[in-house]
Formats: structure tokens, C-alpha cells, sequence
């Protein structure tokens, strides 16, 4: 399933989807891992599968970034280091409860059973 | 055809003197309409009966409701059930009417026209008084002499001469029956408009047949300890009416009600011939798999007996009493027996006594099963019957031990199925007639404003609508009792929707205070002076979303099926809930 956002679309995966969807346009929710401070282009985020990403993004952060969850929409691509998102944007959920398992969850199916009421065509 | 030999000649002296002959043909030579107050919709007739030989003017017949005119003069009639009784009259001479309960025409009036034979009437005298054969099963019985009393009005002198049940009606006042009680009610309340009291009913069979007795308000309280079940009485002097539908189902035309002149004597030698109760016992296993509402028979072991229960009725605000026995048996099964009000209250038995229940009710309620007694049922503990050896020797050999499997365990309420309203309404065509529980996520769409709040009785217990009496009194039908006040109550309607579809549900006060984050004392004095803000508030809570549990029913209102559905609980959404849930459900579906 793809979100439609700014006429792109994304899939919603987790870390270990990541390998499937390289070059392609994907959408991860994460918690941040490391203190972003507000100016900085990049971050690292732990996916709720626990895959350590680096978020590499367009304009720098507005706002300090700590043990928040966030979603980060991006192509993603790969490299030595590590994977990592080149991020065209990010959206921070200010709530405390995120319900990471369930979200988890989500990604496996959302991208393992076919989703009968796209309009294909053929 | 000779018409002279279709009656039954000379059978009316036979019968005058007591005889029981079966299905005599006789010709009305008259009748006679009689006043009466008890029966309605029913005339009695006092009828000039003829045999051919002889004609006697002592009949008595009730004309059923719905049949026509059936008694011209010169009918040709044949009784199919009837008997004759000796009736004391003033001058202590007695005289013996024949009363027939029912008749078959054989020949109409106009098609015999004329009088058969030559019939000459059975004077007095021709009437003995003196004992006559015992009653045989036939229902023509015939009732022999009642003893005088003895000097110091002892009733029962040292003979007694017993009538069959079968015999008793209303005409004839001095029997005495021999009868053993086969089932006694609690003693019950009731209040209704024209008055209230208390009552308890028994039913009493002998051989011929059984009869219900009833005893109201302070005999209620006389012959409640006198009359137990299993044992034989002695009971003379109650008033026979016309069987209530309504209330007895039982094979008798008439029922019986105690006087305060009713004797009630123990019979100490307990006659075998008196039958006793009648049991068809089903085994707990197989009782575990029949539907709710069936009627049995079951005996067992009670492994535990719970506490006594008291808590109040959401529906009808009434305190009631309950207790849970678990019974087990040797289809090492399990079910729960629930008892209510003074049966719980009575139950103490706390030595895993064998109980044996006639006639109770398997009461299906959540999902689990449990038996109850209702109004016709017979609980006895440790009762002296076979089976209930058998069961005490197993449970104390290896019963105890046993694991069972209890059909009456309890889900809680956090198992209430998931359903979206379009299933729910589908559900409710097959099982909407007892009522059941679902929950589903719903969006508040719309809330009626007008009836939100009613004005209610201000004791604390009573939720019912006062009427205002418009004087400044207010007054509760239900506790009887005018106030000069009341208290705003909420009965809200709303209109919630989830996926599926929509549905309008009723919110009682508790809920809906959860929902409006206000109490209906504040939205009923807000309604009284400013309207607006309470609409506001209302559009306030549009489109919030809660997770709801419902339950409905299917209810008639004037001849009309209609859904009803009413939000027992309301909760805000935890995603975490919900998410696991669309996981299982997910899961089911892949599959």
C-alpha cells in the first residue's frame, strides 16, 4: 500500500523491508537514537524493528530532536555505512505512546497481502 | 329408526342412587338459565333430563363460551363427562345434583319433537343417602355422604370419607380429598393497582387427579408451613372457582383457593397408592448441549455453593439475591445452578448434598449456560430416590476427584465479541429475541437534543419518570409518593456510526455524562434557561469517536418489531486494543 502524498507515492515499510526497496520511495517511522539539535542535516533513527537508519535531510532541523518518533518519507538508498534515507521530509509525532509492535506489524502486511482494492490497471 | 331405544332408559334412577354409568344418552325436556356471578362468558343451565323412564330436574351444565345454544328442548344429549354430588340442603334433607361438565348433541331439538317415552319423575326419596362405590378412574364419580362433625368440631372424625380430586366444583362444599403436594411456590409478593398481598400455590394430586391450590395474604402466611412437598394431607373446606389459564396449566377444570375456614391435616400413614412425583432425569453432558429455554429434569452432586450475591438490577432498580451452585454428575460435567431470592437465601447446604430439580429452565446468558428454577420447578436436597444414592456413592467414592468441565464458566466482559453494526443488525434476526452483548468503535453523528433529559424521582434508587402534577408536586408511580422536587436524569438518543453502517442507540445517565463531560442536572437547568449554549455542547461532541458496548434486543412496540440498542459502557479509543485486534482479525482473514 503507498501513501499519496505531494502527488509521490511511498510504501510504508520497516528496517528490514529496506533491502527491497532500494531507489524506491518509502516511508519509515522511527524513534530518534541519537540528540538531533536543531540546525543539523542528519539523524539516525531506530525503526521499530530495531534497524539503526541515518536520515540524511534536505533543510536542516527546525527543532530539537530527541526520543521522539518520527516519520521520515525519502528514497532510500544504500551504502557502506549503513542504510540510509535521503530524506524529503520528516514529520514528528508528538505523542508519548507509540505503539511500535503494532506499526511492525502493519508493515509486514501492508506489504505482503495484496491489496485487493487498488485500481489497477491492467 | 326406533327412536324409543336411543336413550338410556332407567340409567337416571341408577345414577340418582350413586352408580357411574358411562356416557348415558338422555333427552332434555327443559332448561333453565341460572344467574350466576363467578363464570362469565358462560351460562348455566338447570336442565329436565329424561332417560325415557325417568326424568329428574336436578341437572346442572355450563355452557361453554363459544359453543351456540346447544340445548333446545327435546335434544337428544349424551354426557361425556360428568358426576353427581349430595348437597345438604337447609333442612338438613339431602339432595343429589348431577353436574355435567361436558356434552355431546346427538339429536337436535326440532328433528326429535316430541318427548321419548313416558318418563315420571325420581321424587327425594328415591335418593339414598347412604355410601355409595369408591370413584373409579371414569371422570362420573360420585361423592358419598360427609360425616357430621364430631362434638368438639374435630373435622376428621375417626372415618373419613375421601373425595376425588377429580370430583371437586364449586357446588359441592363438604369434601374432604387426600392429596399429596407435588409442588409449592415460594410465598410471593405483588402490587399492582387494585391492591397488593402475598400468595403461594400448591399443586395436589391423588389418584383421580391433580388440582392447584392458591392460599392468599394472611392464609398465605397459615398454611405456607403445613403444606410440604412429598407429603400426603388432609384438606377440606376451600373455595373451588374456574381454572385460570392465565395461571395453572394443570388437568382440572377448577382450581382451588384456601378459606379461613380450610382444614389442612397431616395423613400420617402415607398411602402409596397417592402417586408421587414423576421424574425424567437428563444427564448434565447432555444438557450442556440444549438450548436455552428447554425444561428439565437433573440430579447431582453440588461440588461448591458460592456466596450470597446481592446486587441491584440495572433494569428494574430492584435488589436482588443470587446464588451459584455448582453441580457435577457422572458425565463429568459441570453447570452452574443459579438460585434467586429466597431459594438463595435458604440454600446453606454446604456438605455436597445431592440436589434433584424438576422442571428447571436452562438459561442461556453471554454465551454460557446455566439452569434455574422457575415458577413450576421442585428443588429437593438429598431426596430418597434411587438415583440419588447412586450419585452419593460415586461422588464419595471417586467423584470429588474428578476434573469436569464447566459449561458455565464465566467470560468476563472483556470477551464481549467485536461486531460492526451491519453484523450486529444481521445477528439480531436469529438471536435478538434474548438480547446480546457486542462492541464496536463508533463516531458520535448526532445527538437529539430535545429529550436528552427527563425529569426523574429524587430518591437515590428510583430512576423512574415523575409526572408533574403541575401544582409544584411531582410524583413517582413507582415508589407511590409525590416529591416537590426531582432530579434531572439523561435518556439520550444518538445516532453513532462505524464502518458499516449507522445506528441510533440510547445512552442511560451514567454514559451519557461520560460522553457530554456534563451531569444532566447541569444540562437540564441549562435547558430551562439557555438553549443555545446547551446545543452547542452538543455539537461539541459530534464526531468523537469511543469504543462502545452495546446491548440489543429485539422489543415490540405496539405490534411492531424494532432493534433496540443501549450502550451499557463507553470508553475512549486505546489504539494499542484496537490495533491488536485488526491484527487477529487480519490474521484470521489470511488464514
Amino acid at each position: 500500500m503507498t501513501i499519496m502524498s505531494s502527488g509521490k507515492q511511498y510504501s510504508i515499510v520497516n528496517g528490514a523491508q529496506l533491502p527491497s526497496f532500494m531507489g524506491k520511495n518509502v516511508s519509515v517511522i522511527g524513534v530518534v537514537a541519537k540528540y538531533a539539535s536543531a540546525g543539523s542535516l542528519s539523524l539516525t533513527i531506530n525503526t521499530t524493528d530495531n534497524i539503526a537508519l541515518t536520515v540524511n535531510l534536505n533543510k536542516p532541523l527546525d527543532k530539537d530532536l530527541n526520543g521522539e518518533y518520527i516519520e521520515v518519507r525519502g528514497v532510500c538508498e544504500n551504502a557502506r555505512e549503513g542504510k540510509i534515507i535521503k530524506a524529503e521530509e520528516y514529520f514528528s509525532f508528538n505523542n508519548t505512546s507509540f505503539d511500535a509492535k503494532s506499526h511492525n506489524t502493519l508493515c509486514k502486511f501492508v506489504n505482503s497481502i495484496p491489496n485487493g482494492y487498488s485500481a489497477k490497471k491492467n | 329408526m326406533n327412536r324409543d331405544c336411543i336413550l338410556s332408559e332407567g340409567v337416571l334412577e341408577k345414577i340418582m342412587n350413586g352408580a357411574t354409568i358411562p356416557y348415558p344418552v338422555l333427552q332434555v325436556l327443559g332448561s333453565k338459565k341460572m344467574v350466576s356471578n363467578n363464570i362469565k362468558d358462560s351460562e348455566r343451565l338447570r336442565l329436565l333430563l329424561s332417560d325415557g323412564k325417568y326424568k329428574i330436574n336436578v341437572a346442572m351444565f355450563t355452557v361453554p363460551a363459544n359453543s351456540q345454544d346447544a340445548l333446545e328442548l327435546y335434544s337428544v344429549i349424551k354426557l361425556i363427562r360428568y358426576f353427581s354430588n349430595v348437597i345438604r340442603s337447609k333442612d338438613k334433607r339431602d339432595m343429589r345434583v348431577l353436574i355435567i361438565l361436558e356434552l355431546e348433541l346427538i339429536y337436535e331439538g326440532r328433528t326429535v319433537g316430541r318427548t321419548i317415552g313416558d318418563p315420571t319423575t325420581l321424587t327425594d326419596n328415591e335418593f339414598p343417602t347412604s355410601q355409595s362405590s369408591d370413584s373409579s378412574n371414569f371422570a362420573g364419580s360420585s361423592i358419598t355422604l360427609y360425616r357430621r362433625k364430631n362434638e368438639n368440631g374435630d373435622l376428621f372424625g375417626d372415618t373419613k370419607t375421601i373425595s376425588p380430586i377429580a370430583s371437586l366444583n364449586p357446588f359441592h362444599n363438604n369434601w374432604i380429598i387426600k392429596a399429596r403436594v407435588i409442588n409449592k411456590t415460594s410465598i410471593r409478593h405483588w402490587c399492582n393497582s387494585r391492591g397488593e398481598g402475598k400468595l403461594f400455590s400448591c399443586d395436589l394430586v391423588d389418584r383421580s387427579g391433580e388440582i392447584r391450590c392458591t392460599a392468599f395474604k394472611e392464609l398465605a402466611d397459615k398454611f405456607y408451613e403445613c403444606l410440604n412437598v412429598d407429603k400426603v394431607y388432609y384438606i377440606s373446606r376451600c373455595l373451588l372457582q374456574p381454572i385460570n389459564r392465565q395461571f395453572c396449566n394443570l388437568k382440572h377444570d377448577f382450581e382451588m383457593t384456601t378459606t379461613p375456614e380450610t382444614q389442612v391435616e397431616e395423613c400420617l400413614d402415607d398411602d402409596l397408592l397417592i402417586p408421587k412425583v414423576n421424574y425424567n432425569f437428563t444427564t448434565l453432558d447432555k444438557v450442556a448441549a440444549m438450548v436455552g429455554g428447554t425444561i428439565v429434569d437433573v440430579i447431582a452432586v453440588c461440588k461448591s455453593v458460592s456466596e450470597l450475591q446481592t446486587f441491584t438490577s440495572k433494569s428494574t432498580n430492584r435488589d436482588l439475591k443470587k446464588k451459584e451452585v455448582l453441580l457435577v454428575d457422572q458425565s463429568k460435567t459441570g453447570i452452574c445452578l443459579t438460585l434467586w431470592g429466597m431459594n438463595a437465601e435458604s440454600f446453606n447446604h454446604s456438605d455436597q448434598p445431592v440436589v434433584s430439580l424438576k422442571n428447571a429452565k436452562i438459561c442461556e446468558f453471554r454465551g454460557n449456560k446455566t439452569i434455574t428454577p422457575v415458577m413450576g420447578s421442585l428443588l429437593k436436597v438429598n431426596p430418597d430416590i434411587p438415583d440419588a444414592y447412586k450419585l452419593r456413592k460415586w461422588f464419595d467414592l471417586d467423584g470429588n476427584q474428578v476434573e469436569f468441565n464447566n459449561v458455565s464458566a464465566k467470560t468476563t466482559i472483556g470477551n464481549v465479541p467485536w461486531m460492526t453494526f451491519k453484523e450486529a443488525q444481521r445477528y439480531s434476526q436469529d438471536h435478538g429475541d434474548q438480547g446480546f452483548y457486542f462492541q464496536t468503535y463508533a463516531t458520535i453523528l448526532l445527538i437529539r437534543v430535545d429529550r436528552a433529559v427527563y425529569k426523574s424521582c429524587p430518591t437515590p434508587e428510583c430512576q423512574k419518570k415523575v409526572i408533574d402534577l403541575e401544582n409544584g408536586m411531582y410524583r413517582c408511580e413507582k415508589c407511590n409518593r409525590e416529591y416537590p422536587e426531582f432530579k434531572y436524569r439523561f435518556l439520550v438518543s444518538m445516532n453513532v456510526s462505524d464502518m458499516s453502517g449507522s445506528q441510533w442507540v440510547t445512552l442511560f445517565s451514567a454514559e451519557a455524562e461520560k460522553i457530554l463531560a456534563k451531569t444532566a442536572q447541569e444540562i437540564g437547568e441549562a435547558m430551562e434557561h439557555d438553549q443555545e449554549s446547551v446545543g452547542k455542547l452538543f455539537d461539541e461532541v459530534q464526531f468523537k469517536q469511543f469504543l462502545f458496548k452495546i446491548r440489543a434486543k429485539m422489543e415490540s412496540y405496539n405490534d411492531e418489531q424494532k432493534l433496540r440498542m443501549i450502550v451499557v459502557s463507553t470508553s475512549p479509543i486505546t489504539f494499542e486494543d484496537h490495533n491488536a485486534y485488526l491484527i487477529k482479525k487480519i490474521e484470521e482473514l489470511r488464514g
